[in-house]
């Protein structure tokens, strides 16, 4: 059980600006425990806002916040696991299968039990009605199922409290049916749901509290028994043409109390139809977007039995990053780019084969000419070529990808509200770009072999020194060229995590990380930069010419190693100053 | 706030990574070994040194183009560029010169490069470490082999039983000659002494080790050289860097050094060499001449008058194979080498291109081609004069 207080989310002059703009203006919200609270507004008054500070997904520019007694975002990582949310609407990796999604959010809590997830997560989808569908790619999903595999992952644990954002956004009537049957039923098993929405009609069939959100301001909150006591029963109307609607009240409820920018205030008969005047509304000028009222409802209250959290060891758990490599390893882009790596030294190969001419010694690109003599030199040759721009490309759209794609597609603010640390996300993604630069570099090596055996004679292999070694100790060498091309590339990975924190639109990170590696290798290229040169993350790519020597050279593994540290520790803390000060507002 | 504490990380790291270059960077504690004088440190420098292996790089700042020697440009490439290029972007295109033994003398001396040195007494192995290929020297008593890895070829030499004899019979007459080390040392202080100021410069620390340094400063008024700084192995006595400075410049002109050494004898297997299959072999045959000279000087006693008639024989054969006659005029640092010719195969075209033309300048006489440590004067008469010398002293030589 938590903090003694009697509020499941009590906020305190909660506000939050935009560039001066005030999108939630000093807003105080007191949330019982066990309520089933509504939390109404037009769209774009700030409700979303509100919910993204509660959740620690944004900061506040000034107020306290409080969820289950924690202090927020100062102890997110305490309250968050105790809270199911569904925010701005449901987001998965379309690739996954229902169950995969789940197992992913799931694994991002530090505080869920892994032995329990299969378990939790088949539990959840079938509360939600998702069973039949589990195998199935949540990409394939209809909206309606889409929004119910959101509840599912918001009900994965047993929750203190649901946070619930227009939670029937866009379902048809008989989804819309459902999810308020889920929502009864969840009250009734003593959680407290805090349930935001723009229609009025929600709001009236599921809550027992309610709170009134206008332009970022709150207009009122309590339960509807408080409400009623006030005296006679009041309507609120945010209206879009408040003129025309005044009219309208006026000819429904007998005169118009109050008129302030974008809302009406009406005193209204008892038994008035709430229902009617919207219509009427709608019928008149189309500018009727929501209407309030306290209208008669049977309110009932529960008793919150409180749940502790279980708490697990603060270990790095493997599943997180098994999750990573999943995703990484289950999108057709990535295999679609590992096939590309892999068609280099094929094509190549072919390309050499093909032509009728033999390049003499030292003639074509280096490598080019021993193809022929030795089929093993192929692997050698294509990462020679894929070195420049190839490689660098994929790098990019991985690298580039990582957090901007995640915020992109939505699921970034779900694995944050898991919770997982933004730290631990940051790594685990990084390390899931690493998994990809390994398999590339040894795909490309593997592949060159192979085609070099099918398409020349293999033997042994002369060094550069002149030195001629077995096959076995070529094949060692490989290894030891993939393994530098990935610690090459470790730097240039680090600067592609930090660009994508910069942005929601993946496309413009992997483009922005391309550049940078083109213009590092331009840089390079250009004597007048020489004192720069040997800061550029490009400028001991090349360097994997040093394993084929003899004794092999190691001070340029040395000093690439160190180098693409510094990159590491450099753009990986800028990214973590960058996503952990970021409101994520995808 | 809250912004500086989560972006602290981000401040610290760049700090720390900064911070830890520069300390790399900055010079280790001051080195401060026991004074010696000019003499003790040449003394020093006679030390044996039985075998090492190391790294050496060489650096350059002699205005001369560094020549990209790239092998991924090949004659049609170039062809496809000019007829592509836009008129007016001509210069643009990259030419290609044929490569030959001057080229690669000027790539050698323009650019950098990285050396891994072995040598014991078994033989000594050099290898430069190009991008993407390699050129090793691997000599040993009896043979010599040049393999350049991005040609695939090999150049090899042996020297026959009998060459190998009197040059043996030579070395224990020098060893002979020279009663003691300390005689030959004195000798040679006084033959530098008379052009150059010898001093000992800063302790320092190169390539791990400590360091002393021998500054040798040309007296005379028309060099080039303002100085030359060699760093000796303050145990080995062994030479472990050398700087040359141009007069009127503070940076380095040319540098060499070890930037790592170990005092241990290389693995053997370093020395012997078999040109790997697929590689063009060509065997050099020392000159007729060259193996007759070795012959008449190996049984003679090494006086002056017979190193002087050596030196002499020696310039004789220098117009016969395919380097024109030469003949040098003046001594020490100002010594300037006369050529009647500009060598065969020298390529004429390279002091054509762009990047040459700022090193070129007519002068009275001729075309002078200027570096901050070497003038080169073209003269009209179709002789060449070099020296490390002032140019307006090239032209006074020439016109005598």
């Amino acid at each position: 059980m938590s903090a003694g207080s009697s509020w499941a989310i009590e906020t305190t002059g909660l506000t939050k600006s935009f560039a001066g703009h005030d999108a939630v203006s000093a807003v105080s919200l007191q949330v019982p425990r066990g309520s089933v609270f509504g939390f109404l507004g037009p769209n774009g008054c700030g409700k979303t806002t509100t919910i993204r500070m509660l959740l620690g997904l944004a900061e506040a520019t000034a107020g306290e916040i409080r969820v289950l007694g924690h202090p927020i975002p100062q102890e997110k990582e305490s309250a968050l696991p105790r809270v199911g949310a569904l925010v701005e609407g449901p987001a998965f990796y379309p690739y996954l299968s229902g169950t995969a999604n789940l197992i992913r959010m799931d694994s991002a809590d530090r505080f869920s039990d892994p032995t329990t997830r299969k378990a939790r997560v088949a539990a959840a989808l079938d509360r939600v009605g998702l069973t039949n569908a589990a195998d199935k790619k949540a990409g394939q999903y209809s909206l309606g199922m889409k929004q119910r595999l959101g509840l599912a992952n918001a009900l994965l644990k047993p929750r203190d409290l649901l946070i619930l954002d227009e939670p029937t956004n866009g379902l048809d009537p008989q989804g819309t049916r459902e999810v308020r049957n889920l929502i009864r039923q969840l009250a009734t098993e003593g959680i407290t749901i805090f349930l935001s929405s723009h229609l009025l009609v929600e709001i009236e069939q599921v809550c027992s509290h309610a709170a009134v959100m206008n332009a970022g301001e709150l207009l009122a909150q309590g339960s509807l028994e408080e409400l009623r006591a006030q005296g006679s029963t009041r309507v609120v109307l945010a209206v879009d043409n408040a003129a025309q609607a005044q009219a309208v009240v006026e000819a429904h409820s007998g005169g118009v109390v109050e008129l302030s920018e974008g809302y009406l205030r009406a005193e209204v008969p008892d038994d008035f139809d709430t229902a009617a005047l919207t219509a009427a509304l709608v019928r008149k000028s189309g500018s009727g977007k929501f209407a309030w009222s306290a209208p008669h409802w049977r309110i009932t209250l529960w008793s919150s039995p409180g749940r502790g959290s279980m708490l697990f060891a603060k270990s790095v758990s493997l599943s997180l990053m098994l999750t990573e490599l999943q995703i990484m390893f289950t999108r057709r882009r990535t295999w679609a780019m590992l096939a590309a790596i892999a068609l280099i030294p094929i094509v190549l190969a072919f390309a050499v084969a093909l032509s009728s001419e033999r390049l003499a010694p030292g003639e074509g690109p280096p490598f080019l000419d021993r193809v022929t003599q030795n089929g093993l030199f192929t692997g050698f040759t294509a990462m020679l070529l894929a070195m420049p721009l190839f490689l660098p490309l994929t790098i990019s759209v991985v690298s580039g990808d990582t957090i901007a794609g995640e915020a992109g597609q939505g699921t970034l603010r779900y694995l944050l509200i898991a919770p997982v640390s933004r730290l631990r996300l940051l790594v685990v993604k990084y390390l899931g770009t690493i998994a990809f630069t390994l398999a590339g570099t040894f795909l490309l090596m593997v592949s060159g072999a192979l085609i070099g055996a099918l398409l020349f004679p293999v033997g042994p292999v002369t060094l550069l020194s002149g030195d001629v070694i077995g096959v076995g100790e070529a094949v060692w060498r490989m290894v030891l060229v993939a393994s530098y091309t990935t610690i090459s590339m470790t730097g240039m990975l680090a600067v592609g995590l930090f660009i994508s924190t910069l942005t929601t639109i993946p496309v413009g990170a992997m483009t922005g990380v391309l550049v940078t590696s083109g213009v590092s290798q331009i840089l390079d290229n250009l004597p007048q930069f020489e004192v720069i040169h040997t800061w550029l993350f490009t400028h001991y790519w090349l360097d994997f010419a040093d394993i084929l020597r003899q004794p092999i050279e190691l001070s340029s593994m040395a000093s690439n190693a160190l180098l693409q540290l510094g990159y590491v520790a450099v753009f990986g803390s800028l990214a973590y100053g960058r996503l952990a000060s970021k409101d994520i507002l995808s | 706030m809250k912004f500086s504490r989560k972006w602290a990380a981000a401040f610290v790291a760049p700090a720390v990574v900064a911070g830890g270059s520069l300390v790399m960077a900055l010079p280790a504690a001051a080195v401060d070994l026991p004074d010696v004088t000019p003499k003790e440190l040449l003394m020093l420098m006679d030390g044996d040194v039985t075998g090492f292996s190391g790294t050496l790089t060489k650096t350059s700042d002699i205005g001369l183009p560094v020549m990209e020697l790239s092998s991924l440009m090949s004659q049609d490439a170039v062809d496809d560029m000019a007829e592509k290029m836009p008129e007016g972007f001509e210069d643009f295109v990259p030419q290609l010169i044929e490569q030959n033994s001057i080229t690669q003398l000027v790539e050698l001396v323009a650019g950098t490069h990285t050396m891994r040195v072995y040598a014991s007494e078994s033989g000594a192995r050099v290898q430069i470490l190009d991008q993407m290929s390699q050129r090793d020297l691997i000599v040993t008593p009896t043979q010599f082999w040049i393999y350049d890895a991005g040609q695939a070829s090999a150049v090899t030499g042996t020297l026959d039983s009998g060459t190998k004899d009197s040059l043996e019979t030579a070395a224990l007459r020098v060893q002979e000659f020279a009663a003691s080390p300390e005689e030959l040392i004195d000798a040679l202080l006084d033959e530098v002494g008379a052009s150059s100021d010898l001093s000992v410069g800063q302790d320092h620390r190169i390539a791990g080790r400590t360091a002393y340094q021998l500054v040798v400063e040309p007296r005379s008024a028309v060099s080039l050289i303002d100085s030359v700084v060699v760093s000796v192995d303050s145990e080995t006595g062994m030479a472990l860097g050398l700087e040359v400075f141009a007069r009127g410049s503070s940076a380095v002109a040319l540098e060499i050094g070890f930037d790592s050494i170990r005092f241990e004898a290389p693995d053997e297997g370093l020395f012997s060499f078999t040109p790997p299959p697929g590689t063009t072999v060509e065997v050099w045959e020392a000159p007729q001449e060259l193996t007759d000279l070795a012959d008449t000087y190996a049984d003679q006693e090494p006086t002056e008058e017979t190193l002087r008639a050596l030196a002499d024989d020696l310039q004789a054969l220098s117009g016969s194979g395919d380097l024109p006659a030469s003949s040098v005029v003046g001594e020490n640092w100002e010594a300037v080498m006369v050529m009647d010719s500009l060598p065969a195969d020298f390529p004429t075209e390279l002091l054509e291109t762009e990047l040459f033309a700022d090193l070129m300048a007519e002068v009275e006489g001729g075309t002078a081609f200027s570096t901050p440590i070497l003038n080169i004067l073209l003269a009209d008469s179709g002789k060449v004069y070099a020296g490390a010398v002032a140019l307006d002293h090239l032209v006074k030589v020439a016109a005598e």
